[in-house]
């Protein structure tokens, strides 16, 4: 009976404070929780316009996308464009590396800042941009390359099914080095330097500190960009999109098609939104799979558990 | 402490309430709409047309178009939505930042629509071409739309207009040429429904550069040029010129920076050859399409001949610039809008430079002899759970045929859709006009871009995006035609598995 006020008695005052949480909930489950359920409802129907005329089709709609070569073949492309973005990583832990070398200081903030600039560009201009930059006739990667290399290059970074790809990621890497070098930075500084100096009495070289106590150590901030990277990776759109000269076609040859473009396809551009829909949940799966592979191989949530 | 969480309490349920009777109202069009559907599943295949037609009776508030006289003295609010010409306009005008040509707002049509019928307003919301479909979908939803702009497409949310013209042949005489689908939505897949009327209308026009051909001492073409014509002359014309010395490019294929857009070329030389793909039949079952024949192999060979005169801007598909100017490098460029482009050459001091041709001839079939059909256009369409047909059918009449907006349509560098405002562009444009005049009359009267024998943008799944990749693969030389035809024929083979 006592232990039955007592909760009574919680309960009550933490009432008090439930007023407050009601609205993010109510937000919530409003802007969130019920479009995604109408999202995981409309996969199941034949809908072409909503609100005039929706046919309960069960799982059809999930077997045609996995049976449909288009639909697989953008679902390849969202995976080999989001691992050759992960290239974000590593470029971005080097500069970090190089960056720290230099000490606090004035050419540290300079280097920080410049690395970080593209971040804070809009988008659409870094992309309309790059087009002059990964052109084939003129372009300036080209004009570099030819340069270097003392021979005439044009390479049609953005408009050959062979080359996309790597063109696409040149500007994405461009986009998102800044924002990896910031984490990789600041996870670096956090590291006593303690370690490093007893480090350096055993005799290790630089190498040996950045393969044994540098790369372990970070090893929280890489889980957290694997799986940023990972998820931004799989959603994939908007400089495609402008790439592929505003289409969801995913130009040169359907290679730049990711599954979220495929799903723009289905939803404006061939209204079929049970068919998107479905495509939405299985991108949806993908993100959260990927996501708990990442975490419990890194044993992200493990550690932070424990801490 | 209590009033303290009475306070909060309450506050809270406002926000609540606030937050659900938000969402309550929307819910409301859309139940609407959606019961609507549901009596539509009912009856098994009843078009969504008739579930308009159907809750208007349940509210008693259809009308027989026959007893429908229109009555000035109520007042109504007309509710227009879509992109076009108004959008780009806007409602107090544009200025184009390259030429400097100021071009005049819709204002000017709601000005004159109002001297006219002062109790019938007018509530326009002009949107951008972003996503358009959708959001017309959503306007439709609301339950209050009357007018689509550009809706002759969105076929599943359109009144059938033939109707409408049948009983209004005068206007029909008046104009050049209407918008038809062949769907389901309206009509069996082998019947050409009016779903729209153009109020401007923009055939593709070749412009041939003068300049380039003396310098090559090649001679020009007249108009019953074919595309073989074109590509032999497109050959001849890329490479340095031995004038300028300057490097020069045969032909620019149209929209190759719009991979949505890019089926123009192939729309035309379709046309040309006859090569026809889609065979009709009362629904999409019913329907065969066949891709993979000699005559579309024959078109696909063709763009991907003439794009190899095309400069790397075109095969890329950036930096394409439509407009005509004295550093021109390009001998043929076909495009829409010829009559804005005249203005800008003109303007420029430079449009005595080109040539205005009607697009090559078509070769094969019923048409043969009138120029490649393509028809571009801004439209109206009547929305059809609009409880106001008779105005909106009326403010489509007037948007195309009241000389004030016929004069609007020019004044904004388009050509409108009747003879009588083609001859005011014919006293601008002087000869050049000719070709728009021959493209417009040589015009197949139901012909429509969107579902013709050769190409269909509605019933057949992402055929426009799948169309667009393999143009630019055929101009890049990465796919054989062989190849573009079977990606096309699986694109649409696996759509059709779907449904």
């Amino acid at each position: 009976m006592n232990k039955k006020k007592h909760w009574k008695m919680q309960l009550k005052k933490q009432l008090r404070w439930y007023p407050f949480l009601i609205i993010s909930v109510a937000a919530l489950i409003l802007f969130v929780y019920i479009p995604m359920g109408h999202t995981i409802e409309y996969s199941l129907y034949n809908v072409s316009i909503v609100g005039y005329g929706e046919k309960f089709v069960g799982l059809k709609n999930y077997r045609t996308l996995l049976g449909q070569s288009q639909f697989l073949r953008s679902l390849w492309n969202t995976m080999a464009l989001t691992v050759m973005g992960l290239l974000t990583i590593p470029l971005g832990f080097f500069l970090a590396v190089f960056i720290n070398s230099l000490g606090k200081g004035k050419t540290q903030s300079f280097f920080r800042i410049g690395f970080y600039l593209p971040n804070i560009i809009t988008g659409v201009s870094v992309i309309l941009m790059f087009q002059a930059v990964l052109q084939g006739d003129g372009g300036l990667l080209n004009s570099f390359l030819s340069f270097i290399t003392g021979r005439e290059i044009s390479i049609r970074w953005i408009s050959d099914v062979r080359y996309a790809k790597l063109g696409a990621t040149i500007l994405w890497c461009w986009m998102n080095t800044g924002y990896s070098m910031l984490v990789n930075l600041a996870s670096l500084q956090s590291i006593p330097s303690e370690i490093y100096e007893a480090a350096v009495v055993d005799g290790a070289t630089p190498w040996k500190k950045i393969r044994y106590l540098t790369i372990p150590l970070m090893k929280n901030c890489f889980t957290f960009l694997l799986v940023t990277g990972v998820i931004n990776g799989l959603s994939r759109f908007t400089d495609l999109y402008i790439l592929g000269t505003n289409s969801s076609a995913g130009l040169p040859g359907g290679t730049l098609q990711t599954i979220l473009m495929y799903i723009y396809q289905f939803s404006f551009e061939v209204p079929n939104f049970g068919i998107s829909s479905a495509g939405s949940m299985i991108l949806f799966a993908l993100v959260f799979i990927f996501t708990m592979i990442n975490v419990k191989m890194t044993g992200f949530l493990n550690d932070e558990e424990s801490n | 402490m209590k009033r303290k969480k009475l306070a909060g309490f309450l506050l809270t349920g406002m926000l609540v309430m606030g937050l659900l009777s938000g969402c309550g109202s929307s819910n409301q069009g859309s139940d609407a709409a959606g019961n609507g559907a549901g009596a539509d599943n009912a009856s098994g295949n009843t078009s969504v047309s008739d579930t308009a037609s159907a809750e208007e009776e349940d509210t008693g508030e259809n009308i027989p178009a026959e007893n429908n006289a229109l009555n000035e003295d109520e007042e109504i609010t007309l509710h227009l939505f879509g992109p076009g010409l108004l959008a780009s306009q806007g409602e107090t005008g544009a200025l184009d930042m390259i030429t400097g040509l100021e071009t005049p707002g819709y204002e000017v049509i709601e000005a004159r629509w109002n001297e006219l019928h002062p109790n019938i307003h007018l509530e326009i919301e002009a949107a951008p071409w972003d996503n358009w479909q959708s959001a017309v979908q959503t306007a439709a939803l609301g339950g209050e739309l009357d007018v689509i702009l550009h809706g002759a497409t969105l076929t599943a949310l359109v009144e059938p207009l033939d109707g409408f013209l049948a009983e209004d042949s005068e206007f029909r005489n008046k104009i050049y040429t209407t918008e038809t689908r062949r769907t389901t939505d309206v009509n069996d897949l082998s019947v050409a429904t009016t779903t729209g009327i153009p109020y401007t209308l923009q055939p593709q026009i070749a412009y041939l550069d003068k300049q380039i051909f003396d310098d090559y001492g090649v001679e020009l073409p007249d108009a019953s040029w074919t595309w073989s014509d074109m590509l032999a002359l497109a050959e001849k014309l890329t490479g340095t010129d031995p004038v300028t010395g300057k490097q020069t490019y045969g032909v620019q294929l149209d929209s190759m920076d719009n991979a949505n857009n890019s089926f123009f070329s192939y729309q035309m030389i379709a046309s040309a050859y006859d090569a026809k793909v889609f065979q009709y039949g009362k629904t999409v079952e019913d329907s065969t399409v066949n891709f993979e024949n000699e005559k579309t192999e024959k078109v696909f060979q063709m763009i991907q001949d003439l794009g190899k005169y095309t400069s790397s801007n075109v095969k890329e598909g950036m930096n394409i610039s439509y407009q005509l100017t004295a550093d021109n490098d390009t001998a043929i460029r076909y495009s829409q809008d010829a009559f804005t482009h005249f203005k800008e050459a003109n303007e420029a001091g430079i449009s005595d430079r080109f040539v205005f041709l009607p697009m090559p001839v078509i070769e094969e079939g019923g048409n043969a002899g009138n120029p490649s059909s393509f028809k571009g256009c801004n439209n109206m369409a009547i929305c059809n759970t609009s409880k106001n047909k008779e105005w909106a059918w009326e403010f489509i009449k007037f948007m195309v045929t009241d000389p004030e907006c016929v004069q609007w349509v020019i004044d904004c560098g388009q050509v409108p859709n009747t003879p009588e405002g083609m001859g005011a562009v014919m006293e601008i444009m002087g000869d050049k006009a000719d070709a728009i005049v021959t493209s417009l009359e040589g015009m197949p009267d139901d012909f429509s871009n969107s579902t013709t024998e050769y190409y269909n943008n509605i019933s057949f799944g992402p055929v426009v995006t799948s169309l667009g990749v393999v143009t630019h693969d055929l101009v890049n030389g990465t796919i054989s035609p062989a190849e573009a035809a079977n990606q096309m024929q699986k694109t649409v083979d696996e759509y059709l598995a779907t449904q």
